[in-house]
């Protein structure tokens, strides 16, 4: 059985005519890491909705075919327990900051105390995510007057901090720049060294592709391709359905029209190098 | 201060070094409440206008005189000369002083003026008070600590964040409006004028952001099924200080029921 089974998911929210999810079927595994891409609207959020239990519990709406975590059937799953197991990173950076607390070391403390993490630990959990994200320098100020990077980077330690064994984490380098996001992806590939299970959704194809095990390519609500990063990503129809791609492969479709063959298509930087490499000799 | 400090300070009971302000918040509310409550129990107004100025002294104490006056003199303005006049001009009264028109005032008219304000300025002036000698964190951690639940505790919190929020991001877009040309500043229909149209937008957002609020702190595990720790703690209440609370409590008992004797004799 897997982690989490999708099964001809159907979504629709409520007052919605045209349903954001459509017939999805997938099959989860635990310790993998799922990158998740598609064209703007494609449902990518309204998937990390569902697997995080948001839909159909916090969202109600309909919500057709079956769905598990666990083996536990969505729509009778206990969401409070839940959230203390899936940790879920929303788009949104601005509606994350609880907005209550007057320092960022107390705000990305919250979950720790609702976890009833003693308060030696938490300190320390709190100051070692600071360090891994970054954002030392940040933790005496007040959230409210972030801007929108440092809240990011806020909003991802907070969660990332509840140390769960799974994480959804829905465009987390959006207000970043290609630093911060590269440094994100070390630590979301840290995670996955840990045997976390990580949900990604992400613009940023070629960082995906180097790090995610399998892709999942949404279009209108349809999961239009998924399975092996490198089989996903070497699928060039991909692109007529808004789909972008990893600049190794539009590299290797321009050799190609070149004449220039190599042994399979480059999904990496570094498989891309490699083979030229092996061309040249 | 370096972050290891920082952190550490969590792992003592926050103190103020300030003997009001660091009374457990809701004694703090428990005393002054009560206090303007008696007013309305003693029949003299010399007593309502003593408390006023005992709200001065202790919120000079607390060193928080500048914030207390800052909200306070509204009240006075308003509530004060407004309903005095009112009451006084008013009011029936046969001893006359003063009468035009349908304007007449007398010592009875005087006195029932004066008996009013004092009730009201220093019911409010307690309510200010509390408010300006109180952090919301430290309200809500003492409400959580005497068995409130914690959404309960949380929304109260959230409330006036998003109050002080939306005061905010107005005045933010009134200044915008100023730097445009409009006019914010003058009489009461020009401010208005200024006003009304940012308001609407305002509200519905932090409506709106509120639903994504409360999923957000869902995601921080807010309602897990486990005790919850608290990283800020307040100092346990000592003895003296409870027994200081209910006798506060007794003596406003007492006025009550002596009044109430009073009143059945
Ligand atoms: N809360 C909501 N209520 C109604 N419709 C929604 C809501 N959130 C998203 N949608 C709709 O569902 C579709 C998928 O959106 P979304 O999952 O946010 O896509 P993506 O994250 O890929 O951009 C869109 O058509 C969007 O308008
Ligand atoms: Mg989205």
């Amino acid at each position: 059985m897997a982690f989490i089974e999708l099964n001809d998911v159907t979504y629709t929210y409520p007052l919605m005519k045209e349903a954001a999810l459509k017939n999805i079927s997938y099959k989860f595994e635990k310790g993998k890491f799922y990158g998740v891409i598609g064209e703007n609207a494609g449902g990518k959020t309204t998937l990390c909705n569902l697997l995080r239990g948001l839909v159909p519990h916090f969202y109600k709406g309909k919500l057709k075919g079956s769905a598990t975590i666990n083996g536990e059937d969505i729509k009778t799953i206990d969401v409070d327990k839940l959230s203390t197991q899936i940790g879920y990173i929303f788009q949104n950076p601005f509606t994350q900051i609880s907005g209550v607390k007057k320092s960022v070391f107390e705000e990305i403390a919250i979950g720790l105390e609702n976890l009833g993490v003693e308060k030696g630990e938490i300190i320390e959990r709190v100051l070692k995510i600071a360090k891994l994200v970054n954002i030392e320098s940040l933790l005496q100020k007040n959230p409210n007057e972030l801007s929108g990077g440092q809240r990011q980077r806020v909003a991802f330690a907070s969660v990332i901090a509840m140390d769960t064994d799974t994480f959804v984490i829905d465009e987390p380098t959006s207000q970043l720049d290609p630093d911060g996001t590269e440094a994100i992806f070390e630590i979301i590939h840290t995670l996955k060294e840990q045997g976390k299970t990580i949900v990604l959704v992400e613009h940023k194809v070629d960082l995906l592709a180097e790090y995610a095990d399998e892709m999942l390519v949404m279009n209108k609500g349809n999961l239009i391709a998924g399975g092996p990063t490198k089989e996903v990503l070497s699928d060039l129809s991909l692109l007529e359905k808004g789909a972008m791609l990893p600049h190794t492969v539009l590299f290797n479709h321009e050799l190609k029209l070149k004449g220039v063959e190599l042994e399979h298509v480059p999904v990496t930087k570094e498989d891309c190098i490699s083979q030229l490499k092996l061309r040249m000799k | 201060m370096d972050n290891i400090t920082f952190a550490n300070q969590f792992l003592n009971p926050r103190k103020y070094g300030n003997i009001i302000l660091d009374l457990n918040p809701i004694n703090r509310l428990n005393i002054f409440v009560a206090l303007g409550i008696s007013t309305f129990f003693v029949n003299n107004y010399w007593y309502g206008f003593a408390l006023v100025l005992l709200f001065f002294v202790i919120a000079a104490v607390a060193g928080r005189l500048k914030r207390y006056f800052s909200v306070y003199w509204k009240v006075l303005l308003l509530f004060g000369l407004f309903l005095f006049v009112i009451k006084a001009a008013f009011s029936p009264g046969e001893h006359m002083i003063f009468q035009l028109a349908g304007i007449h005032i007398s010592t009875e008219s005087i006195n029932s003026a004066l008996s009013l304000i004092s009730k009201v300025l220093s019911f409010s002036g307690a309510i200010v008070l509390f408010v300006q000698t109180t952090e919301w964190e430290d309200f809500t951690y003492a409400l959580e600590h005497a068995g409130v639940p914690h959404v309960v505790s949380f929304v109260v919190l959230s409330s006036f964040q998003t109050i002080s929020d939306l005061g905010k991001s107005a005045q933010v877009i009134m200044e915008s409006q100023k730097a445009r040309g409009i006019e914010t500043d003058g009489n009461l229909v020009k401010r208005a004028k200024a006003y009304i149209p940012v308001m609407g937008p305002l509200v519905l957002n932090a409506i709106s952001s509120v639903e994504e609020k409360s999923i957000a702190m869902d995601a921080r595990a807010f309602s897990a099924p486990v005790a919850h720790t608290h990283l800020m703690e307040l100092p346990e209440v000592t003895k003296s200080e409870k027994a200081f609370v209910v006798f506060i409590d007794l003596l406003l008992l007492a006025t009550i029921i002596g009044r109430i004797v009073i009143w059945l004799l």
